[in-house]
């Protein structure tokens, strides 16, 4: 049963095995000649202006945590539809349970003011 | 689903509203809480018994302690935050005690693992954010990471234990986890249950993954850390007899030697450590470390009267420990600090604090006729009991137990006459020196009255309590 695996094994040892050998190998055998210009991180072309290790925004990732509650909503909500006539009348108000109590974590957001841009 | 299902989460129902409730209230946060917490207490006595939810979830005397006990805990919690929280924002934390709480009631109730599973973390990842709650506190930010780190850690082993006893048995309900697919797929089910009880072991504090907790209690603002030691750690506790005394029972395996090592060594290392604190908080993180020792006791003994000795001592020290953190947090959110210093003078200070810690304490420590001697009386009873049938190492065990509770009065005893002998390092408010110099919140002051009541009443009267513990380990043997 265990030596079933063993194929996984071998695949898992070769494969790292290959990336580890490519990187090394363009480590070793890439010429090197920096310059301040190719020092820089990459910005789109552009001079960047600034550390790149600032504060970021923290209205960016609320958005996305009250995005995250819609994107799980549906997530359950299309199996549901699916086999909707199956599942019945409880599945029905189970759902709308779950959509209730998921809105009231956006209504709190909303009523918190998170929704405002630029406080 | 049917009625029933519903009416079987009613707790859990009730505890989730008065959460939202609280987060769109903007005051009387705490007392709505207590209400809700009460309802839900009341609740307990009108749940239907059985299976609900295709036998995903169940209710029997055993699910009903615990849910008991820790809306208790909770209750304790809520009432002793007002005043000693210290935060700007103080309707999310309750709101998110109350979340904490659910996910310990699903615990409870969970008769399946990925059901335990979720409401575990339901519970984690309230506390998580709890611990940091202070968010102009550095400490308390962290021990936040350091807790939601560690967390992460242990959920992963256990998630990680879980899909391999998924694979070894292809079911995740707990009461057929004996079902194996094939014989050789045993070592993938023992190697599940080895990182279940890791994981879990990181929540209990058993002795090779208890270093976050004195961190964390310390950082932790006082009332959560009531809530971590006396809610959390059950929990986990909770879970561990839900997997391991089902399982290892119905697959003959003997896992009682394991046990009672991570018993000894998690009972004697706490001692030792707390033993050469200076701040309280932390003399209580690793006495709770030690607790846990103890109650691992009831897994290496592993017999219907063990079980019983190990709830006893989850419920008694439960309550007392809660109790001294939110002494702890009264002290410091009046300015006085978590040294053993600051409880210098506390009896001249407000001698019912004094008292409550007093007894607490002695109770920790397993002093006659408290709850604390009691509970452990038992558990230690239960491993003389099955050490005199067959295994003899247990009654070494139950021997190592009684000189880690005589190394464990060293410490207690210290506190106690710091507060009780020691001259105030601070001057007592007041011309009078036995004036009142520490005001109690109303609210604590009902926590810490309950606390007297529960200390007296099991000191004059266990019986009251062991049989609904008996009743409750019988439900599951």
């Amino acid at each position: 049963m265990i030596s079933n695996y063993l194929p996984l094994l071998v695949i898992a040892v070769l494969s790292s095995g290959v990336i580890m050998a490519a990187l090394g190998l363009s480590h070793r055998i890439t010429p090197r000649r920096p310059t301040p210009e190719k020092e820089q991180p990459y910005e789109c072309g552009e001079t960047p202006i600034g550390d790149t290790h600032r504060p970021w925004e923290v209205q960016y990732y609320i958005y996305v945590l009250i995005f995250l509650v819609f994107a799980i909503e549906v997530v359950f909500l299309v199996p549901w539809a699916v086999e909707f006539r199956a599942l019945g009348g409880w599945a029905f108000f189970e759902m709308m349970l779950f959509m209730a109590i998921l809105l009231i974590g956006w209504l709190y957001a909303w009523r918190e003011g998170l929704l405002r841009w630029l406080r | 689903m049917s009625f029933a299902d519903v009416q079987s989460i009613a707790p859990e129902l009730i505890v989730t509203l008065g959460a939202f409730v609280v987060l769109f209230v903007r005051k009387h946060s705490p007392q709505i809480a207590v209400i809700e917490l009460l309802l839900a207490l009341l609740s307990l006595f009108f749940l239907p018994h059985g299976e609900f939810f295709f036998g995903a979830w169940e209710i029997h005397a055993f699910a009903i302690f615990f849910k008991a006990l820790f809306l208790v805990v909770a209750l304790l919690v809520v009432l002793g935050s007002p005043g000693t929280l210290g935060a700007e924002r103080e309707k999310e934390y309750y709101a998110l005690v109350l979340f904490a709480t659910v996910g310990m009631l699903g615990v409870a109730g969970a008769k399946e693992l990925i059901t335990l599973f979720v409401s575990f973390e339901l519970s984690s990842l309230s506390t998580y954010a709890l611990a940091g709650y202070i968010k102009r506190d550095e400490r308390s930010l962290e021990a936040a990471t350091k807790f939601f780190i560690i967390g992460a850690l242990s959920s992963a082993l256990s998630l990680y234990g879980i899909s391999l006893i998924y694979g070894a048995t292809n079911t995740t309900f707990i009461q057929n986890l004996v079902a194996l697919q094939s014989p050789d797929l045993e070592i993938a089910l023992r190697a599940g249950l080895v990182f279940v009880l890791a994981g879990f072991g990181f929540k209990i504090t058993v002795v090779p993954f208890h270093f976050w907790a004195p961190d964390v209690y310390e950082g932790a603002p006082a009332p959560v850390t009531a809530l971590l030691a006396a809610g959390s750690k059950k929990m986990g506790f909770l879970a561990l007899i839900k997997i391991f005394l089902v399982s290892l029972v119905a697959l003959k395996l003997d896992w009682g030697l394991l046990f009672g090592v991570l018993a000894l060594l998690t009972m004697t290392v706490g001692n030792l450590l707390a033993l050469v604190q200076t701040s309280v908080k932390r003399m209580l993180a690793y006495s709770s470390i030690a607790h846990a020792g103890y109650i691992l006791i009831a897994f290496a003994v592993g017999t219907e009267y063990g079980l019983v000795g190990g709830l006893f001592h989850i419920v008694t020290h439960a309550i007392t420990t809660a109790g001294v953190f939110l002494i702890v947090a009264l002290l410091a959110a009046k300015g006085l600090g978590e040294e053993y210093v600051s409880y210098s003078g506390l009896n001249r200070r407000q001698p019912l604090v004094a008292l409550v810690l007093l007894l607490s304490l002695l109770s920790l420590a397993g002093v006659p006729p408290l709850p604390g001697f009691q509970s452990k009386f038992v558990l230690f009873g239960s491993a003389v009991d099955a050490g005199l049938a067959n295994k003899s190492w247990l009654v070494l065990l139950a021997i190592a137990g009684v000189v880690n509770s005589a190394l464990s009065l060293a410490f207690y005893a210290r506190l106690i006459k710091v507060a009780y002998v020691d001259e105030p390092e601070r001057p007592l408010v007041g011309a009078n020196p036995h004036a009142e110099a520490l005001t109690i919140p109303p609210l604590l002051l009902v926590a810490l009255l309950l606390e007297l009541l529960f200390i007296v009443v099991l000191a004059v009267q266990p019986s009251l309590l062991l049989e609904a513990l008996r009743s409750a380990v019988q439900a599951i043997f």
